[in-house]
């Protein structure tokens, strides 16, 4: 038998991190709850306030930006509101439908379309006017480009054109059609930073398309490519910068998240959060949005069904997933996201209320912000167990007057992140005592090290990567 | 005849090849050269009487094109078609 000797090391404790658990926790549980990574520190995900509180316990379905109006359009249930620079509700009018999601459009002769997958309705801000268009389909989804509206046709592999600056009539002969599989159009999207560029979005392909020109119907399918992927559900598509994302899935193959600039496609989703899809038992009610935070282009996935409630960000800056969450650490309250009077608004399945998403806000509304970092797990190449002398990280601190109790708690796990011990507590400097350092000292004998800290409080938490000392 | 789109994709691989996409995308694009354009003759694009209606305008000024519905050859002068006659 060799006799071991004392062996001391200091690792690194990777505070700083994005979820990278694997299909089981013993492979990873490393995870982030409502927290993301800016310039090599982790930092809260903004919180949010409800600015006006239109239909108590109603349904916010859709949210835009119209810039040329000077005001955002959104509906609550079937009713359709605008607000303007001086924060002014108005009631514009009234849809058939009083629940799902509802997909907003522009023209450029200041018509807003709107589409509850039912009908159209027509906003014409030039002439006041507001109303539901006769059309001889039923429109599954709504986009613009090289002024025309573009509409999926229901149950059908179509897709209808308007006139060109006139969204009140949809001729028979505007019409495209899926031609590399059978398939029906759920969506007809503009990709963005590229002229003349669509995506037709079916349940299990997507075929770019492009604007010709042509007189008889100005778009030609892409020849040379298609996406072997359609679309799980049409609420989860969003686009922002060059990039199109979208909760993808064909005849072949279950849940996977896709990005595509036009050019080509990938899947970004991690076999963590693929497997984390796989157990998803209601892909029909989840939604997506995209936002540009502080120059981070983030995408918002949510399964809102009762069995699934949980919220998925992407940051494109740096590659990564973190869950973000509602304060009891269910899904995110935000249905869409949409920028206005330089701050970002959103709307919620969950109630009627019209909330404004800011940095500037510590909580949900007044309520605590569960952020949660779980470490990656630390284990030796030969499974020996180790002694955890200690672990420390920097975090800021001292900088509020904190008024709530705020702490940084931690539990350890040593069993790869299955179960976790009881929590120590460490209370935040009051204001003024800027002592930056988080330390634990005597975590105990183990083979599997993770660490998870949970940050208490409504002010800010900033953090960097630390270390932890080991014995052997 | 119909040209294949532009796409904005990669066009040479890690080795020096085409990349799939490229070689769709030029395959068919010299595939439709050669069909039309070719020793046996240049064919001019075809269109039912139904569609030409709908391109008897300004824009399809200098167009040449095949009645395939009442087999005449057209011409369209300053926004207007106008059948070819032949001896």
């Amino acid at each position: 038998m060799t006799k071991k000797s004392v062996v001391a090391q200091t690792l690194p404790l990777k505070i700083v991190g994005s979820n990278k658990f694997g299909r089981y926790n013993k492979i990873s549980s490393e995870a982030t709850f409502n927290m993301f990574i800016s310039d090599g520190w982790m930092v809260p995900f903004p919180g949010h306030k409800k600015i006006y509180e239109v239909i108590e316990g109603g349904e916010g379905r859709g949210i835009f930006t119209s810039t040329r109006l000077g005001a955002i359009i959104f509906v609550i249930d079937q009713v359709v509101y605008t607000m303007n620079e001086n924060l002014s509700i108005n009631q514009l009018g009234e849809l058939q439908t009083y629940s799902g999601p509802i997909y907003i459009e522009e023209n450029n002769a200041k018509q807003i379309a709107l589409c509850d997958q039912e009908h159209i309705y027509l906003y014409d801000y030039l002439n006041s006017t507001f109303g539901q268009i006769d059309t001889d389909f039923i429109p599954n989804y709504i986009d613009f480009q090289d002024g025309r509206f573009l509409a999926a046709v229901k149950g059908e592999p179509l897709y209808r054109l308007s006139d060109i600056n006139d969204g009140t009539k949809w001729p028979t002969d505007q019409e495209g059609d899926f031609q590399t599989k059978a398939d029906n159009v759920k969506a007809v999207i503009s990709l963005p930073g590229k002229a003349g560029q669509i995506l037709v979005v079916g349940g299990i392909v997507t075929e770019p398309w492009k604007d010709i020109g042509y007189q008889l119907f100005p778009y030609q399918r892409s020849g040379s490519y298609n996406i072997d992927y359609g679309v799980a559900n049409e609420a989860t598509i969003a686009k922002s910068d060059q990039f199109v994302v979208w909760l993808g899935v064909n005849e072949k193959s279950g849940l996977a998240l896709f990005v595509t600039d036009g050019g080509s496609s990938k899947q970004i989703s991690t076999d963590g959060i693929n497997a984390k899809f796989g157990q998803v038992v209601h892909p029909e009610e989840s939604y997506g949005s995209l936002f540009k935070k502080d120059g981070h282009l983030i995408y918002l996935l949510t399964f809102s069904h009762a069995d699934d409630n949980f919220t998925l960000i992407y940051d494109f800056n740096n590659d990564s997933f973190y869950y973000i969450t509602d304060e009891y650490m269910g899904h995110h309250i935000a249905r869409k996201i949409s920028f206005f009077n330089n701050t970002y608004y959103f709307i919620s399945e969950n109630d009627g209320n019209l909330y404004e998403l800011n940095t500037k806000y510590g909580s949900f509304d007044g309520k605590e912000i569960p952020r949660v970092r779980v470490c990656e797990t630390y284990r030796r190449p030969d499974s020996d167990p180790f002694i955890v002398d200690n672990l420390s990280f920097v975090t800021e601190q001292g900088q509020f007057d904190y008024t709530d109790n705020a702490r940084i708690d931690m539990s350890v796990s040593r069993d790869g992140g299955y179960s976790f011990s009881n929590y120590v507590q460490m209370e935040m400097k009051k204001i003024g005592d800027r002592a930056n350092m988080y330390d634990e000292y005597n975590l105990g004998y183990m083979n599997e090290f993770t660490p998870q800290f949970r940050f208490y409080g409504k002010e800010r938490f900033v953090s960097k990567n630390g270390v932890f000392n080991v014995h052997q | 005849m119909e040209l294949i789109n532009f796409e904005d994709t990669k066009v040479i691989d890690e080795n020096g090849y085409l990349t799939p996409g490229w070689k769709e995308i030029l395959s068919q694009l010299i595939g439709q050269l050669q069909k039309n354009y070719s020793q046996e003759g240049l064919f001019v694009p075809p269109q039912t009487d139904t569609n030409i209606t709908k391109l008897d305008n300004v824009k399809s000024n200098r167009a040449l094109i095949y009645d395939e519905t009442n087999d005449k050859l057209l011409i369209n002068i300053n926004g207007t078609f106008k059948e070819i006659q032949t001896i």
